[in-house]
């Protein structure tokens, strides 16, 4: 078998993972340009994580102080463990 | 183990496959359909989407069409192989072997289906696990060797494309995104039966038991015209709901007329006579199949076009409408 054949096979196989390559390199800037579409649209970019954070958690409304309380109290800070996202 | 010594022989090594191979293996020009209508359903659906995430959720599903084709092809490269059409493909010409096309098309499927989840929502994500399922199980593997209502049944797969794009962008079903499915539906049997009264041979040959030789051509001829009539009503329904509108209406009259009357020739037609000119009314109505689909999802995006710029018939009755 002639060397020139061998070298062809090799040819193709770098085109193909070139090819492969460009298809990955799009894909990871696909996912960046959703991840920041979706942040420009304010979903939420957390999920359970084996704890549970506080920054999850609903907001309960029936529980969470009116702002006019808060700057009443002085501290101008809501309840502790009542987040807003 | 050596890339070049795993047990492959000279000719296996020369007919490895090019990246193209691999592209064709995804069925590109099944997929071109797909993303038109996908496209369509997403864009006609009301409501903004943002750009990056419609182009994303259009590519996965997509690659979802992309997948179920390599996995079709695996399934079926044995009757591939008898068939002129297909005989070129790559895992009957042995440029692909079957493990890979069945490799690639369960990881494009998995991955596509899971991207769409991030990028629409989990309604959309569903219906296009619904679809590459009910593509590669019910119709490749369980129903196209069993019946010749294969394509009827079937022909499910190809038309839920827009719906997934309505879904994408609204996260409902709807009754608009329910009559561009049925738009297809209704349309694959006359559009494949066309085809399979001219390609007949080849259907005969790989054993695939459609309609022209389980039941032969006059019998496929009366089915077209009946399917073509049901078609009708469907097409014309999609004018009075939220998304149609005077040019749809018209388009659709006309093609309707056109296709009506192409399956009327088709009807009338001896076997003798359209064997003595090559089968060339039956190729005119598969031709015309074609822009028929095409033509009223262009006139869909028209109707949109026309309303965005707030060019609408103020009056327009919309008869059918809302989410399920």
């Amino acid at each position: 078998m002639p060397i020139s054949r061998e070298h062809e096979l090799l040819k193709r196989r770098f085109r193909r993972n070139l090819a492969l390559g460009g298809v990955l390199i799009l894909f990871v800037i696909l996912v960046f340009l959703m991840t920041m579409a979706k942040i420009r649209q304010g979903s939420l970019m957390q999920a359970f994580d084996h704890t549970y954070r506080a920054s999850l958690a609903p907001l309960d409304e029936s529980r969470a102080r009116p702002e006019n309380d808060s700057e009443q109290d002085g501290t101008g800070a809501g309840p502790a463990g009542e987040t807003r996202r | 183990m050596n890339g070049m010594t795993d047990g492959k022989t000279i000719d296996q090594f020369e007919s490895e496959a090019d990246f193209g191979e691999y592209v064709s293996l995804l069925k590109p020009r099944v997929m071109s359909l797909v993303v038109f209508t996908a496209a369509v359903g997403l864009l006609v659906a009301p409501g903004p989407v943002d750009p990056v995430l419609a182009f994303a959720s259009i590519l996965f599903i997509a690659l979802g069409a992309g997948g179920s084709g390599a996995l079709n092809m695996w399934w079926d490269a044995d009757i591939d192989r008898h068939m002129r059409r297909t005989a070129g493909r790559p895992v009957p010409a042995g440029r692909i072997a079957p493990e890979t096309a069945r490799d690639l098309g369960v990881a494009l499927s998995l991955i596509s289906v899971g991207m769409l989840a991030l990028a629409a929502n989990h309604l959309a994500a569903g219906l296009l696990a619904f679809t590459i399922f009910f593509y590669v199980v019910i119709y490749t593997i369980w129903l196209k060797r069993w019946t010749p209502q294969n394509i009827v049944i079937g022909g499910a797969s190809g038309a839920l494309p827009p719906m997934i794009g309505w879904a994408a962008a609204t996260g409902q079903v709807s009754v608009e995104s329910v009559l561009m499915f049925l738009l297809i539906f209704m349309w694959t049997p006359p559009h494949f039966w066309a085809l399979s009264l001219f390609m007949n041979d080849d259907y005969s040959r790989a054993g695939v038991p459609m309609l022209t030789v389980t039941h032969g051509r006059p019998a496929t001829r009366r089915h077209i015209f009946a399917y073509t009539l049901l078609l009708v009503p469907v097409s014309l329904a999609l004018a009075f709901t939220s998304i149609g509108g005077p040019v749809y209406l018209a388009t659709a009259l006309v093609l309707d007329a056109l296709f009506v009357s192409g399956a009327w020739k088709l009807l009338g037609r001896s076997e003798e006579a359209a064997a003595a000119d090559g089968y060339a009314a039956e190729k005119r109505f598969f031709r015309l199949s074609l822009f028929y689909l095409f033509l009223h999802f262009v006139a869909l995006l028209v109707e949109k076009g026309l309303k965005v710029a707030g060019i609408e018939a103020g009056d327009w009755p919309v008869l059918l409408s809302g989410a399920f």
